[in-house]
């Protein structure tokens, strides 16, 4: 395998480059390329995750619902029952939350 | 790892997403991925501008956020609600003006959360109502 050569004045002379490229793209245009590019990826991975997010948010809102410490799933699920009346898919979606939690319980 | 990234996603954001945003030329995903973390700030209003431009009524994930947006006011709102039965009945027993005063202040407070609260979910409930698909209403 060749050696791998590294130039220190080559690396800096391409950072700064980099760098000058980015700021004059800046001022030229008012937003940060690069951390406008980062941004995207970011955006991107948060957007795969919505559904499982949407059901961390939901657990989390279970957990807020709580009013004792030794409350379980289907206490808080009835208490906010009157709450989802006209939410009818946030209700099916706790519903089987509520299920799912009883059937870990037994198990 | 996580924790640049999600910076890097705020930082970038403001500057390159946000002008973008209010084209409504961005995928629906990212104004849905927008609204559910803005409600998992807890920034309603923020929710709410996202959920108008992710077009809630059509997609299953943006209305089930805009129903949890409406749950999570009414949560507060509840807690809101005694937290004012508290206040009211402390009241009664007080008899130090300023005390009583003071406990009329933080009720004043106390209503102003419910009602802005009470206009979240109104809001929220407009946007979730808007019909299927509008071409086929007569």
């Amino acid at each position: 395998m060749a050696k791998v050569e590294i130039s220190v004045p080559g690396a800096l002379a391409g950072g700064l480059t980099g760098l000058a490229a980015d700021l004059a793209l800046a001022e030229l245009t008012g937003h940060h390329i690069t951390t406008g590019l980062l941004e995207l990826i970011g955006a991107g991975i948060g957007m795969f995750r919505i559904d499982r997010r949407i059901y961390e948010t939901i657990q989390d809102t279970l957990a807020r619902a709580r009013v004792k410490e030794d409350e379980d799933y289907r206490q808080v699920a009835e208490r906010i029952d009157e709450m989802t009346q006209d939410l009818p898919e946030l209700r099916e979606t706790i519903l089987r939350l509520v299920e799912a939690g009883m059937s870990a319980q037994k198990a | 790892m996580a924790f640049g990234v999600n910076l890097l996603f705020r930082m970038g954001r403001k500057l390159l997403a946000e002008p973008l945003e209010e084209t409504g030329l961005l995928p629906g995903k990212y104004y849905r991925s927008q609204a559910l973390e803005a409600l998992q700030d807890n920034d309603f209003p923020e929710c709410l501008r996202y959920l108008k431009m992710a077009q809630a009524h059509r997609k299953a994930q943006a209305r089930l956020t805009g129903q949890l947006l409406i749950l999570r006011c009414r949560m507060l709102q509840e807690h809101h609600q005694r937290r004012i039965q508290t206040l009211e009945e402390m009241q009664r027993l007080e008899s130090n003006p300023e005390a009583r005063q003071r406990y009329q202040q933080i009720q004043a407070e106390e209503h102003r959360a419910l009602r802005l609260l009470a206009q979240y979910v109104r809001e929220a409930q407009n946007i979730l109502k808007k019909p299927e698909n509008p071409a086929t209403l007569p």
